[in-house]
């Protein structure tokens, strides 16, 4: 049983796929760290993914950085898959628990990024659904818009109030509940 | 219309903004994404999104996580101006021009600007006020003729206002959004501190008001929809309930139509439930809560379960029948569970913590109480790891008893009571063959070590005569964590015992 993981693992670490950026440029990963989407999961399983995949939706910029979070969180999740079976000895859940702090640093280092860089991480993790990296960046967003008033929000993001004042009157007339 | 390009049509210089600040990338994103984000926050701030621009409108009406919190409505937590600014809009509306510039300056000036220009608008208020209902009104007038935020009245009122505003908000947020769409939910009642405060238990009546219309009346369909099998099911996939009265009622909603339920979370609950049951449930967490006869937890697909703290009735055996739960975490006093706790075998057992609160205990003499610690960990005795902690010097009974701890990779003691000359801890090293990681965490020790060093040989020599006690020890590496007792006899009885264990892998650490 044991063997037979690690003998898949070999397999997928020798099997490389091709990423293509919109600006085509070039990336290529191990197919554990691209499984991570479900998006080029699905194109491997449909074996479509000779000649590269092309992601017309993510610049090499971005495309970079996805693809250092794939690499950090592809073996996080290798041990996940593992643990009922080979890796839930002793040794292993001690080092889970020294992993999953490192892994939680690197998720804060990775966030120190300007606010563009961020939106695009969010709509490149939408598009490739990537669920760990989609709910990290938007809980950033979140965690930025806790407690804020709606003005404090709309000065943070620059969100042009387009209602008119009878609008907006009736609008907090219709849910005058949630602002008492 | 294009989100964008309705933003683009209909933005108006009225308003004096910040035009050229930046792109508005957040309203830019789809409403899957805005969803997602609007999830994090809890319901009444997901709501209030509703006044930030046309784009941001409906959206929290289709919001797929809720999350109703007391807390938010605390009045140190709540911005004050926003409740006023509101009223300055709606109530005087004919004024908008002016109301609107005021609106706008204090956006462009500091947060004490606000709350300031925000007071003013309260007062005035208070004057020609017809939405509120009167008695709040009535207070709002009295607290600005004292001219005294901090009058004893308004703070004895103060809580009963968060109370209401937390009710009304409830109720209507729960009559617009519906429970059976959503894929979370949680109601959190808090605590509230104080006599004045609302009663806990009229507040966990309210609050379990609320969670019963909503299950009596919410469907997932449409009226008129043609309906499937289980089409009366609710889609939720996670629910937390803090403080929040619970009866049988609700333990049938959960087992016959919560049928996608996978997180179950209660939280300070006062249960009136026999049984809890589920095929689909994946968590279970019991957190400080009340348990009047709960006397089953069955679920064949559980993987995660988690009973801390809390009560159960005196006379009542809790069954838990899960056999597929990996993680257990049972941190209970078994004083306040007299009528004690029975698992059924969990083959599938990776890790399991179990705290027994026994060791301070002064009744920790009592040997029911260690039969039923030993009857649990047998239960768990398919765990690779497995933490102890307040485990009682009782545990074994007299005679040798055997269970094999098969698959016991790494075994925690903490705050353990070995007083009985390591036997509890023989009796883990006899039963645990593949044992790799062995921690004692400030154990007890027995009392006068340096007196009975010769019986602590014996002990040793005898526990050789188990078979397999050598070999056992192969791999073990062990760590022990002291403060006040002499670990250097436990090392020596370590090493006697186990002939092949190495003192290189043995770990000694004083802790103050």
């Amino acid at each position: 049983m044991a063997s037979a993981g690690s003998g898949d693992e070999k397999a997928a670490a020798a099997a490389m796929i091709t990423l293509i950026s919109s600006d085509n440029e070039k990336f290529e990963v191990t197919e554990a760290t691209a499984t991570l989407s479900q998006t080029i999961r699905h194109m491997i399983e449909d074996g479509c993914t000779d000649g590269g995949v092309p992601l017309p939706n993510v610049t090499s910029k971005i495309l970079a950085r996805v693809i250092e979070y794939c690499k950090k969180h592809a073996t996080a999740a290798a041990g996940e898959e593992g643990s009922s079976s080979s890796f839930s000895d002793a040794a292993f859940l001690e080092v889970d628990r020294a992993f999953l702090e490192e892994l939680e640093e690197f998720d804060d280092a990775f966030l120190e990024v300007d606010r563009a860089t961020l939106f695009d991480l969010i709509l490149a993790a939408n598009y490739l659904d990537i669920k760990g990296l989609l709910n990290l960046t938007c809980q950033k967003v979140a965690d930025s818009v806790k407690g804020k008033t709606p003005e404090q929000i709309r000065e943070m993001y620059n969100i042009v109030n387009d209602l008119t004042p009878e609008e907006e009157a009736e609008i907090r007339r219709e849910t005058q509940w949630a602002f008492e | 219309m294009d989100p964008a390009e309705a933003t683009r049509k209909r933005a108006r210089p009225r308003r004096r903004r910040r035009a050229a600040a930046g792109p508005d990338l957040l309203s830019a994103l789809p409403d899957c994404l805005l969803h997602a984000i609007m999830s994090s926050l809890k319901a009444r701030q997901a709501v209030q999104t509703c006044v930030l621009s046309t784009r941001w409108r409906d959206l929290w009406r289709s919001v797929p996580c809720l999350d109703i919190d007391l807390d938010e409505f605390r009045a140190e937590t709540v911005a004050v101006w926003t409740a006023d600014a509101e009223c300055s809009i709606s109530d005087h509306s004919i004024a908008s021009s002016v109301g609107a510039d005021s609106f706008g300056s204090s956006d462009d000036s500091s947060d004490s600007d606000d709350s300031s220009s925000g007071s003013d608008v309260n007062s005035s208020d208070s004057e020609n006020d017809d939405i509120s209902d009167s008695d709040l009104d009535s207070s709002d007038s009295s607290s600005s003729s004292s001219s005294s935020d901090d009058d004893d009245d308004s703070k004895k009122n103060k809580q009963w206002e968060d109370w209401k505003k937390f009710e009304d908000f409830t109720m209507n947020l729960m009559a617009c959004c519906n429970i059976a769409q959503l894929d979370s939910f949680r109601l959190h009642i808090g605590r509230c501190k104080g006599s004045k405060a609302p009663p806990t238990s009229f507040r966990q009546r309210q609050a379990a008001g609320c969670l019963r219309r909503a299950m009596k009346y919410c469907a997932p369909d449409p009226p008129g929809q043609c309906k499937v099998l289980r089409s009366g099911s609710w889609r939720l996939k996670r629910l937390h309930l803090g403080h929040v009265r619970l009866d049988d009622r609700f333990a049938k909603h959960i087992s016959s139509v919560c049928l996608s339920l996978e997180d179950l979370e209660l939280q300070d609950c006062s249960c009136r439930i026999r049984s809890v049951t589920s095929d689909s449930l994946k968590n279970l967490v019991l957190r400080n809560c009340t348990l009047r006869n709960l006397s089953e937890i069955a679920s064949p697909s559980l993987k995660t379960l988690v009973i801390d703290g809390g009560a159960n009735a005196n006379d009542c055996v809790l069954d838990i029948l899960t056999p597929a739960v990996t993680y257990l975490h049972l941190a209970v006093n078994f004083l306040r569970f007299q009528g004690s706790i029975s698992t059924n075998e969990m083959p599938s057992l990776v890790k399991t913590s179990i705290d027994f609160h026994d060791y301070k205990d002064t009744w920790s003499e009592d040997n029911k109480l260690g039969g039923v610690q030993f009857k649990i960990l047998c239960s768990v005795s398919n765990a690779t790891s497995l933490e102890l902690s307040g485990l009682g010097k009782k545990v074994l009974s007299k005679e040798r008893t055997f269970q094999e701890f098969t698959n016991l990779r790494n075994l925690f003691l903490g705050s353990c009571d070995l007083s009985n000359n390591f036997r509890t801890l023989e009796f883990f090293l006899q039963s645990s063959p593949n044992l790799e990681k062995l921690t004692l965490h400030r154990c007890k020790f027995p009392a006068h070590p340096k007196k009975k060093k010769g019986k602590l040989k014996l002990v040793a020599t005898s526990s050789s005569e188990f078979h397999g006690f050598d070999f056992m020890c192969e791999n073990l590496k062990v760590e022990i964590i002291y403060k006040d007792v002499d670990a250097r006899k436990l090392v020596k009885l370590l090493l006697h015992a186990a002939g092949n264990l190495s003192k290189n892998n043995i770990t000694l650490t004083k802790v103050n």
